[in-house]
């Protein structure tokens, strides 16, 4: 009863005001459906609810309370704050900095998220072409999810250094190449930081495509083969169409992680030796500028309000494009 | 021959890209073995001058690193343990319940994800200090046992486990809870295995978070440890390296438990007739 | 009978004591926590805390660390939340808002008295508050002077020391080297051009600002305004782009500051006396000497700016946090954290010369300090004052990398335009714009 695209078709049991789509057996009495009616609405209470309300508290009802501050002239260090309407998002609209940072932004998620699904399909659909030592290579690409974010920072740093300080330099001269100002050159700068990130989260997309690769059914990768289709075939037309919902699964965490990069441009921009300018600033460094360094907590939080909508944009978009919300009724 | 020329070419590709990728921290490897004046050269070398364990035994002088490394693995650990629970619970839910509303609140559930912690830190803050929290293990932990991306994770994968497993054990009788225990569970291992593995990462390597919670040295995290190590203009190297190291293995131990798991595992995600 | 009574009251009363006098003993002690924001004044702390709690066995102090970036966050966090230690080390000019919006404890009249007489004028006036408190004690002062490497000089002939921006620029020009391609191989003076927001202006403002007579900030009565948008601040700015894009004394891609200087790949720099115990320890080697900062055609000094503590009006034990404090600053403990933590303390009348028999060097530090016509200065006292300085970091960083401003006056003019425009903006936000 699978739909071609071969994810299950659901025609659960609806429960209380919902409409009951998809006919349960029929040998079912009417008892049988109330108890499992009360079941369902049993674990919804006990179990969902529950869960929801953590949600609320931990995650909407601050998201919401910061919402609330955009509106508002609120400084952490000051006790005192008043209600301000929209005068915040007008300042948006003419800050500089802002705009800037909203460009960097748009720009890193231009850049990684191609990057690091188009990267990750790739090398996933390598390795999944059974090859020996697969474990192997799939820890070396793991290894720099894990590694945390500071080291690898200042590691990357050493890399990118100007002159002949910094490695890639050091063996682009080896190799008769001219230097490149990795982080000293305003127009490269973001794309160097960016590839740091790309290189930090790559091992992750492999191995969520890989898992998806992995549980393609054996005889539909054999139905195609007998059909005398070539490998590159098999992988286009058979087995990635099958990954779509984890690549919209992928798309948008890639799109949210670099959409909400901070940690990676904070510290490029950090130190007095190896460093870039402000210019490689993302709307999360500005935030966290605004919020901590100005203590200007409404004006911080109508920029996070200012990310929030787009990020939702962004996943929207993606939802559309990718129809991978395989549902009835939606 | 053709098997052999492709395969050959295979493996180059992956061995090149594989070393690229780990070359950084090879790097990190080797500098945690260097000392700091073979570290700060107006030229870089790949290999220590002079191999030196001062860094690693500095680790526990520094600050009481093996403390914080138990604090990093408790906060971790529960974690980790909450959200194979809570994601996987809401995953069925939303996967294979229908109720009015449903997908407004996965909306809303997925659109918080688009937020970082950075920005609502403030409020959360206060709330805890509410609930007398602050600077204990239950502060630390409480915004980490939920999970949004992992709940719409195991919702994506959930969805394709087929209705006619659930459809026949209920017939038989079975209750909801035992439908999530025997079924669900069992079949979403893989998909559990890996945001296991995300949710470990990233509650190991949190930083703003125990940050604000913790005010004193017993309650910090490995990820806090590193600071010692950032002095007011110069960054010791060497140190930092050689904690960062150290903070891998657990991390990677992790991994490698759960590699098979994750990677070989077969499992309903949807993807078999 | 009695005997029973007697003995079993006097067993219940013995076991009650037993069992309240941890109760008693913890009681009795007075908790004191401390936050300081390096590993050197943490490690500082530590043993000084545990000096002064073998004396005074009936107080027990913690000291945490958090890295400057994360003590910022961390106290503005905790710190309106009545959550932070009895002891914050911070730069002045970040307790300062705090103590405006009533967070912050004034020092108590004996140890304002005490400040009043052992410190240095100008460091009282600075850490004084509008409502004439001190608000917080100026522990350690970021004094800037110019280090410079002796053999450098020897071998371009260079005898006098500069004792003037005019013959510090002819200097730095002598000494610079090249390598085949015109990459500069050894900076003729180190300028502070990139990295970590305030700390790039606090150089600037010291090397151009200062002595060409331009002020960050104009006081007018009870408001501000930007004062640098005149010929000053103008020439200021061009210093810096004449010795990066003209006489090509510094650039971007070489090793730079104490590590940098350290190496040999500068001749001069400005930086504080902690570099003195850096290049003991990393290069021992290096022939180097210490000048003051040179005077210019608008002013003489350099900044000195205060790493203070404060102590919060949440706090419980005030009283014994400002007792430690005190301690920790007087004599015999100025001396001990001069030469372990490499920082420079704020007063000046204390006997160092065992000190400087170990590290000479800092004599000219200190003597410096004292240095009649030298003026020292320091972040004015104004809420908005870390915001102003962080924004001007980041123009005049994005100045500094614009070749096009060679030998361009009003390319120039415009950037310091734009800049003073951006700072009187903050100050209209914060309500303290004058008119």
């Amino acid at each position: 009863m699978a739909s071609p695209d071969g994810v299950g078709s659901t025609s659960s049991v609806a429960v209380g005001a919902g409409v009951a789509a998809g006919a349960p057996a029929r040998r079912r009495g009417a008892g049988s459906l109330q108890a499992l009616r009360r079941s369902q609405l049993s674990f919804l209470l006990w179990i969902f609810g529950p869960i929801v309300s953590l949600f609320i508290i931990i995650r909407v009802i601050p998201i919401f309370v910061i919402l609330i501050f955009s509106f508002t002239n609120y400084s952490i260090t000051r006790p005192v704050w008043r209600w301000t309407g929209l005068v915040n998002f007008e300042r948006l609209l003419q800050d500089n900095n802002f705009l800037l940072a909203l460009w960097n932004s748009t720009e890193y998620v231009l850049v990684a998220v191609p990057a690091e699904i188009g990267l990750g399909l790739l090398f996933a659909v390598l390795l999944s072409r059974r090859v020996r030592f697969e474990s192997f290579y799939e820890t070396l690409y793991f290894l720099p999810y894990i590694i945390p974010m500071v080291p690898a920072a200042i590691i990357w740093k050493w890399i990118y250094a100007p002159g002949s300080v910094g490695l890639a330099n050091f063996y682009l001269e080896m190799l008769g190449f001219g230097r490149v100002g990795w982080l000293t050159n305003s127009k490269i700068a973001l794309l160097a930081v960016i590839g740091m990130h790309v290189w930090k989260n790559l091992g992750f997309f492999v191995i969520i495509f890989l898992v998806g690769l992995k549980n393609v059914p054996a005889d539909v990768k054999e139905a195609a083969a007998i059909d005398g289709a070539s490998e590159w075939v098999k992988v286009w037309r058979v087995e990635l169409p099958l990954l779509k919902p984890i690549i919209l699964f992928g798309a948008i965490m890639a799109t949210i992680w670099a959409w909400s990069a901070f940690t990676e441009v904070y510290i490029m921009t950090q130190g007095t030796d190896i460093s870039t300018g402000t210019e490689i600033a993302v709307l999360v460094f500005r935030i966290y500028q605004e919020a901590f360094r100005f203590y200007n907590m409404g004006y911080a939080s109508a920029i996070s309000f200012v990310l929030f909508i787009l990020s939702l944009v962004f996943v929207l978009i993606q939802f559309k494009l990718f129809r991978g919300w395989k549902e009835e009724g939606v | 021959m053709r098997e052999t020329r492709h395969s050959a070419l295979l493996h180059a590709a992956l061995m090149i890209t594989g070393l690229a990728m780990v070359f950084p921290l090879v790097w990190v490897f080797l500098t945690s073995f260097k000392t700091s004046q073979d570290i700060i050269r107006a030229t870089p070398t790949l290999l220590p001058e002079r191999w030196t364990l001062e860094n690693y035994a500095g680790l526990t002088k520094t600050a009481p690193f093996i403390r914080f490394f138990l604090n990093s693995l408790l906060i971790s650990g529960v974690s980790t343990i909450f959200i194979i629970v809570t994601c996987s619970a809401a995953g069925f839910v939303f996967a294979k319940y229908r109720f009015r509303g449903k997908n407004l609140l996965l909306l809303l559930i997925i659109s918080t994800i688009l937020i970082p912690l950075q920005t609502y830190m403030i409020p959360l803050y206060l709330l805890t200090r509410w609930l007398g929290w602050i600077n204990t293990y239950q502060g630390q932990i409480f915004p980490l046992i939920i999970m949004s991306s992992g709940i719409f994770f195991m919702r994506q994968n959930i969805l394709g486990i087929p209705d006619e497993l659930l459809d026949a054990a209920r017939i038989d009788g079975a209750s909801e809870f035992a439908v999530y225990l025997r079924i669900i569970l069992p079949l979403s291992v893989s998909a559990l295995a890996a945001i296991s593995i995300v949710n470990w990462v990233y509650t190991w390597s949190m930083f703003i978070w125990p940050l604000v919670v913790a005010n004193t040295e017993d309650m910090f995290t490995m990820e806090l440890g590193l600071m010692y190590y950032q002095r007011q203009f110069i960054t010791e190297y060497g140190g930092i390296m050689a904690a960062c190291v150290v903070t891998l293995v657990p991390v990677l131990a992790v991994f490698l438990a759960f590699r098979t798991r994750i990677i070989e595992g077969i499992a309903f995600t949807g993807m078999k007739t | 009978m009695s005997k029973t009574l007697g003995t079993s009251l006097a067993t219940l009363l013995a076991v009650f004591m037993l069992a309240a006098a941890p109760m008693w003993a913890a009681a009795a002690q007075t908790e004191i926590t401390i936050w300081t924001a390096f590993p050197e004044m943490h490690q500082l702390v530590q043993e000084l805390a545990a000096k002064y709690m073998k004396e005074n066995p009936n107080v027990k102090i913690t000291a945490t660390l958090f890295p400057q970036r994360a003590q910022e966050e961390k106290v503005a966090v905790a710190l309106p939340s009545g959550q932070a230690a009895d002891l914050i080390e911070l730069d002045k000019f970040e307790l300062y808002p705090y103590y405006k919006n009533g967070f912050l404890e004034p020092l108590p009249p004996d140890m304002e008295a005490w400040v009043k007489k052992n410190w240095p004028e100008y460091s009282v006036k600075a850490n004084t508050a509008e409502d004439g408190k001190l608000f917080d004690f100026p522990w350690f002062n970021a004094f800037k002077m110019m280090f410079y490497n002796k053999d450098y000089f020897k071998e371009a002939g260079i005898t006098k020391v500069p004792t003037t921006v005019g013959e510090m620029t002819a200097a730095s020009k002598k000494l610079t080297k090249y390598d085949a391609k015109g990459n500069v191989t050894r900076a003729g003076l180190d300028y502070r051009i990139m990295g970590g927001g305030a700390g790039t202006m606090q150089k600037y403002w010291t090397q151009a600002m200062l002595p060409y007579g331009a002020k960050v900030l104009d006081q007018v009565g009870n408001k501000w305004r930007a004062g640098y948008n005149n010929d000053a601040g103008r020439n200021a700015l061009k210093m810096y782009i004449d010795a990066i894009h003209k006489d090509k004394v510094v650039a971007f891609d070489h090793k730079h500051d104490a590590e940098g200087f350290g190496l040999g790949v500068s001749a001069m720099f400005q930086r504080e006396a902690w570099v003195v115990g850096y290049l003991a320890k990393e290069a021992p080697k290096l022939n180097y000497g210490v000048f003051p900062m040179p005077k210019g055609s608008g002013g003489w000094g350099t900044v000195g700016n205060t790493m203070g503590l404060g102590v919060p009006k949440s706090s419980k034990v005030k009283k014994e946090a400002f007792a430690f404090a005190k301690w920790m600053m007087d004599d015999a403990q100025s001396v001990y954290s001069f030469e372990t933590s490499g920082w420079q303390p704020f007063r000046t009348n204390v006997d160092y010369a065992a000190l400087y028999k170990k590290q000479p060097m800092l004599k000219e530090f200190i003597q410096t300090s004292n240095l009649a016509g030298h003026a020292v200065y320091d972040y004015e006292n104004m809420p908005a004052i870390s915001e102003v300085h962080n924004r001007m970091a980041e123009r005049v960083m994005a100045a500094f990398k614009r070749a096009d401003l060679k030998d361009n006056p009003q390319g120039i003019g415009k950037v310091v335009g734009e800049m003073a425009e951006e700072t009187n903006r903050v100050l209209a936000d914060h309500g303290l714009l004058a008119k």
